[in-house]
């Protein structure tokens, strides 16, 4: 906070004029509370609550009766979980590295000189994915992995590859093929927060890092990575607390089919709330689903920390 | 061996650095242009297609703005994008100001906790509203859809308002203070006009967010007047069948305002969501 207190300057001149009367410190909270009020009762209610909620449900059977921790000791028991959950580290981790790694390469390239013109229509291009919802998504991938309306399978003849273009049907691809649906509509995202990272290290950094006769590569590894060392962080949270969640791609794409192949503890948990009507135990799933995110995260920040 | 001068090493990176961006947004491109192109052409072109359609055919979009049951998803939607969009602005922008302007102790804890919002998962919140809903009568209905929605957008908001309202001088309140407003005033009559790139940037992103949302709509929502137009998509899927260019036509209809708002916004946007997080 700025004051600026000098002997003879009127009052109302200071930043902050008033914030020295003590009294007056129970009414800034009480304003700060009328402007604050209102969005955290919002979220309170439509949001922690509903959180919470969901603990007293997973405590219930299907008919709502209590049955402690029931639902839990099931989850760990059953072999369709535990699938998901492997499924969805398979999912999360894919993704997030291709996010981290390819993100910023096409950060670092995008940074390169070259003619202004060029560059902006190349980035609005790289950027459109950004634009399309999972939903779409999981449309335009349907139709490229569709072996009778994608392009791509008369490409791989015309180069002399002969191959089977069924992917979402094949039980041993369609993850894969799911997460390089999700790896390419939110690639620009991570690329653009990398470039807005980029693009704030300053010149003579690498100026000075050249005078010491650092060469390209070193300049990378000891003034790129230190400084984007935050953002990178920051980005893979952000990518766990989303991947793991994730439901629409895969629900449009796939309803987690073949043979429960790409089944993510998120439609696992949809599927036990809304097809079989399981709360209780869907609630469950759900809550784990939350820890299992949570203990990666924190294991990742902690991890990432820890080498300061 | 052929040894490459100085300027002509230059040259060879220069041009490298051009192909390989050229190559990759065609690349990161191609999948929404092959969408548009396969919903241009005659049904019967789809199958089997050549890269670049020989016919061009816009059935599919005159049968959609001809057919009402596939016109109504558009006002549904629009209707649940602005009006949580409105409720987010107005809730964001009062919580952000008070954020921005009171720096009171546990002000970052509050921040956190609105942060924080944003790692509940939705399908888990999914399970707890189904018993809330049905319990206030709101199944069915786009309020139920617009309420959480704005679960989804006000955390954006308040985040993105209050890192751009940081930027803006507090002076400028105090002047309209001293010169008779309330501190509301300041904020509507003063701060708002001078945060036009913040608030666009806030509007847009909320709006694409509630444009975009699918699981809410998709869990509460059932009679076909009441379906936004994400769930007019994934239902236009068939399990063994699709009608593929009518179905890529709405696609492109849906995605086609929020791309160019996207592009004419990107710079405010990339802006409003690395604030704070680029240091």
């Amino acid at each position: 906070m700025q004051r600026m207190e000098a002997v003879g300057v009127p009052r109302f001149k200071a930043g902050e004029p008033r914030n020295a009367v003590s009294h007056q410190r129970s009414c800034r909270l009480s304003g700060a509370c009328l402007f604050i009020l209102p969005g955290l009762l919002y979220l309170a209610l439509m949001s922690v609550y509903p959180m919470l909620y969901v603990f007293k449900i997973s405590l219930g059977d299907k008919a709502d009766r209590f049955i402690g921790l029931g639902n839990y000791v099931r989850a760990l028991h059953d072999p369709y979980f535990l699938l998901t959950v492997k499924q969805s580290l398979i999912f999360v981790i894919l993704s997030a590295t291709a996010h981290v790694t390819l993100g910023l390469l096409l950060a670092l390239l995008l940074n390169q000189p070259m003619n202004r013109l060029f560059r902006s229509t190349m980035r609005s291009l790289i950027m459109a994915p950004w634009a399309i919802t999972p939903v779409v998504v999981a449309v335009i991938w349907r139709l490229l992995y569709n072996p009778h309306l994608s392009i791509i399978p008369t490409i791989l003849r015309s180069v002399g590859l002969k191959v089977e273009w069924t992917l979402l049907g094949n039980p041993s691809w369609a993850l894969v093929a799911v997460t390089v649906a999700n790896i390419w509509f939110s690639l620009p995202f991570y690329m653009l927060m990398m470039l807005a990272s980029l693009q704030s290290i300053p010149d003579e950094l690498y100026e000075a890092a050249s005078i010491d006769g650092a060469h390209a590569v070193q300049r990378f590894r000891f003034v790129t990575i230190p400084h984007m060392r935050n953002i990178l962080i920051t980005l893979l949270l952000f990518d766990f607390i989303g991947a793991f969640v994730f439901f629409d791609l895969v629900w449009v794409m796939t309803k987690g089919g073949p043979a429960n192949r790409t089944e993510l503890m998120a439609t696992y948990a949809y599927r036990m709330a809304f097809e079989r009507f399981d709360f209780g135990y869907a609630g469950a799933v759900a809550v784990l689903m939350f820890f299992i995110m949570l203990m990666f995260s924190l294991g990742l920040l902690f991890l990432l920390r820890r080498e300061d | 061996m052929f040894v490459l001068g100085m300027k002509h090493r230059k040259l060879f990176r220069s041009a490298l650095v051009y192909v390989a961006t050229l190559l990759v947004a065609l690349i990161m491109a191609f999948p929404v242009f092959w969408m548009i192109s396969l919903s241009i052409r005659p049904l019967g072109e789809t199958f089997a297609p050549t890269l670049i359609p020989t016919q061009i055919d816009l059935q599919a979009y005159v049968k959609i703005l001809t057919n009402p049951s596939l016109r109504i998803p558009f006002v549904n939607s629009m209707v649940v994008a602005t009006s949580s969009m409105f409720l987010a602005l107005l809730l964001g922008l009062l919580t952000a100001y008070g954020l921005s302007r009171y720096r009171f102790r546990g002000s970052n804890a509050v921040l956190m906790f609105v942060i924080g919002n944003k790692m509940f998962p939705p399908v888990l919140l999914t399970v707890s509203y189904f018993y809330l809903v049905t319990r206030v009568k709101l199944y069915d209905t786009l309020l139920a859809v617009i309420l959480m929605d704005t679960v989804i957008t006000l955390p954006f908001a308040i985040w993105m308002l209050r890192n751009y309202l940081d930027t803006v001088p507090r002076e400028l309140d105090e002047a309209a203070i001293i010169d008779g407003c309330t501190r509301l005033g300041a904020l509507v009559r003063v701060v708002l006009p001078v945060s036009v790139p913040g608030v666009a940037a806030t509007v847009v992103y909320c709006f694409l967010l509630a444009w975009n949302e699918f699981l809410f709509a998709y869990t509460f929502t059932q009679s076909p007047e009441n379906q936004v137009t994400s769930i007019k998509i994934a239902s236009l899927q068939g399990q063994f069948w699709t009608d593929w260019p009518t179905l890529l036509g709405y696609s492109v209809l849906f995605t086609i305002p929020i791309l160019v708002m996207f592009l004419a916004m990107q710079r405010y946007l990339v802006q409003g969501l690395a604030a704070g997080s680029t240091k």
